[in-house]
This record gives C-alpha cells, structure tokens and sequence, in this order.
C-alpha cells in the first residue's frame, strides 16, 4: 500500500516522450489510442491496482475482481486522459473550458469585493489544465503546488507552447506559502489551493469525514481566509471529453475569525470535503486519489 | 505609535500566539524564532497576521519573511522601522 502520496512520477521520462511525440504527430486521440493500452498494462500490475483500492472499495464497494479491475481500469484511463490532455494544451494550446454564466458572474461579482480570492478545488477532473490555463477569471493568479523532483511530466506551459499564467507558491517553503499567500491575498490575487492533501505542519491538519470514514484536510486555507477577509470558493474541473473540461463552482463562503485555534475551523474543512464528495459522487471515476487518505495513524493523522 | 519596545513586542506576540511550553518572557533579542521556538508554518501564519493587523506591516515573500523572523531582535526592529501605526 503506498503510505503516503508523493507526487513522484510512476511512468519513466521516456515514457512521457513518447506521448509528447504522439500528440505532436496525431494530435491527442492518436496519443488516447496509445494510452489505452498502457492503461491495461498498468492496470494489470498489482502495485499499481493497490494505489487505487482505497478509494475504489470505498466508492465503489466492488463486489469481486472483476468488478475492481473494471473501475481500476477506468479510473487510470480518465486520469491518463486528463494528463494527455494537459500535455496536448501545453503543445498546442487548445483547450476548452466550459462555465456558466452564473459561475462566471459568482466569481467576478466576490473578486470585485477587493478582498482577493481563494480557490479551493483537489486533484479530481482536469484540474491540472485548469490550473495552468486558469483563464475563467481575471487578475494575478497564484496556485499552491509542490513538484516533486521525481515528477517528469511537464506543466503544460513548460512545453514551450502557452504561456505560463500562474505563480506558484511552494508549500513546503519557509512559512509554507504563508507570507506569499497573504501577501497576494493582500493585492486582491487570486489564490489557488488544494483542499484535499495537505503539507506543511503537523498541525496543518482537520478530520473531517469523506465517503464514509475520517481523512485528514488541510486547515490553515481557513485559517488565512478568516484574516484576511478573502471568500472561499470551492471549484471542480470536470474533465468533459477530448480537449474539454469545464469549471463548477460547487460552493462559496466567507470565513468568521474565530483566532489561531486551527480547530475552530473544522466547520469549514467539513464544508469542502462534503462540496467534494458530491463531485466524485456524480463523477466517481475523475478522483485521483491513489494512497490511502483513509489511514488513520501518524501518516495522515495527528 | 504603537511601541516597539522588546517587551511591548512580546506582549503582542504573548497574545496572539499560543505557544504551550514556551517562556516567552525569556526571550532576548537574539533567540531564534522559528528553530529555537520551534515555531512552524501555522505559527508563521500567525505571525504575518500579527503584523499586518497590530502594525500595518505585510511581508511579500519568503525571504523577507526568513530574515525578519530569524530572531526577536530582527522581527523587533522591522517592526519599528516598518510600521504604520
């Protein structure tokens, strides 16, 4: 069982060449047809099927192998999807975001309130398009990422191809990201976090229940929102098709100050687990969880 | 203007941060904040809100941060050269 999520790259540098390549040649349907069949080898390999069984057996309560290998299989196929799609946005900058008006008024009207903005959204659809494209609202974009050394596939601006239109902010820096947070937060930027996996301090951490039993959240997100007055908005990207995704703004709010104490804000980390396990209730094969957030000893708890 | 004695410091800090087990009064001008207090990312959270809300200072950026929160001496004297209140 992997303990703990590291962001290391499963697939070699090579690998990853060979999809560039494809997508560069045939455009990224000729890249999917490839992918179908290293998604079979993987799913075929039992340490790569174990990453997943956590959250399939709670999803999904498989009730024989068959049934497993089934969901495992789909569940690496739209992950693969998303991260062609990632690659095929970075080399020809096509991709399609779909939002509805009433999101895209919901997050101008709470941005015009010169408070700055925080984004919360997890490692669900093609949130990594999303983030490097990250065009459905205007203003100096932040997003909070840790790369691991081990992590050979490109961001899509690192293909030489768009532009690069986020900040990123490293998490496990000095402070964690706080000074540069509030900082951004403090020039009305808008600030983009991961609410499901959380870095940084020990005590960075609120149980909160998730399909069924506790995983441990990130809390100092609610922490920063409650001083510096900026409104949370929970966003998913649903991975739709080729060279789709769309934005949904599952849930906005504002934080009260309720001080240091991170435990006052477990209401808030509540809010967002419950806004996410809605998402992967209605898009049960778009969550790229693969440790076990369920654990409960020190790895994932305090 | 709010004083920026080392103690008038303290008394903000005392306040706004909890630290268990920790004798802030102790502290001179060159005790470590964050290695010697043991202070963590939260604490530095703190610490940023602690400014911007007691001084009206915002700090931009991790090295900032680095050097002004290396001691007490050093976050004592941004306070004084940098506050607007």
């Amino acid at each position: 069982m992997v303990d703990k999520w590291t962001g290391a790259s499963t697939a070699s540098r090579f690998k990853h060449q060979v999809f560039y390549a494809l997508i560069k040649i045939g455009g990224r349907r000729l890249a999917y047809i490839l992918l179908y069949f290293v998604v079979a080898f993987y799913t075929l390999v039992p340490k790569f099927r174990k990453t997943a069984s956590p959250y399939i057996d709670k999803m999904f309560m498989p009730k024989n192998f068959f049934e497993k290998f089934r969901h495992c299989y789909k569940l690496f196929l739209t992950f693969g999807k998303t991260l062609v799609d990632r690659a095929a946005f970075g080399i020809s900058g096509e991709i399609e975001i779909l939002s509805s008006k009433e999101d895209k008024d919901l997050v101008k009207t709470l941005h015009a309130k010169n408070k700055g903005l925080i984004i919360i959204t997890a490692h669900a659809g093609a949130w990594a398009s999303a983030m490097s494209s990250f065009d459905f609202v205007d203003g100096k974009k932040y997003v909070l990422y840790k790369r691991n050394d081990k992590d050979v596939d490109k961001q899509a601006h690192e293909h030489g191809r768009t532009k690069q239109t986020v900040n990123f902010i490293d998490p496990t820096s000095y402070g964690g990201g706080s000074f540069e947070i509030l900082s951004a937060l403090e020039k009305k930027g808008i600030v983009c976090v991961m609410g499901d996996r959380e870095f940084g301090s020990p005590r960075n951490k609120i149980e909160t229940p998730f399909l069924g039993a506790n995983i441990a959240l990130p809390s100092s997100i609610y922490r920063i929102a409650a001083a510096s007055g900026a409104p949370i908005l929970v966003i998913f990207f649903p991975f739709m098709g080729a060279g789709k995704l769309s934005s949904v703004v599952a849930d906005n709010f504002y934080v009260e100050d309720k001080g240091p104490k991170i435990s006052a804000y477990k209401p808030e980390a509540a809010r967002f687990a419950l806004a996410f396990e809605k998402f992967v209730k209605q898009y049960p094969y778009q969550y790229f969880n693969f440790y076990d957030i369920w654990r409960k000893d020190d790895k994932n708890f305090s | 203007m709010i004083k920026t004695s080392l103690d008038d410091v303290k008394k903000v800090l005392k306040a706004n941060l909890s630290l268990e087990g920790i004798d802030i009064d102790a502290l001179g001008e060159d005790s470590s904040l964050f290695e010697g207090l043991g202070l963590d990312s939260l604490d530095a959270i703190e610490l940023v809100i602690i400014l911007r809300k007691n001084y009206d200072i915002i700090i931009d950026n991790m090295q900032d941060g680095k050097a002004i929160f290396q001691t007490m001496g050093t976050l004592r004297k941004h306070i004084k050269e940098n506050r607007k209140k």
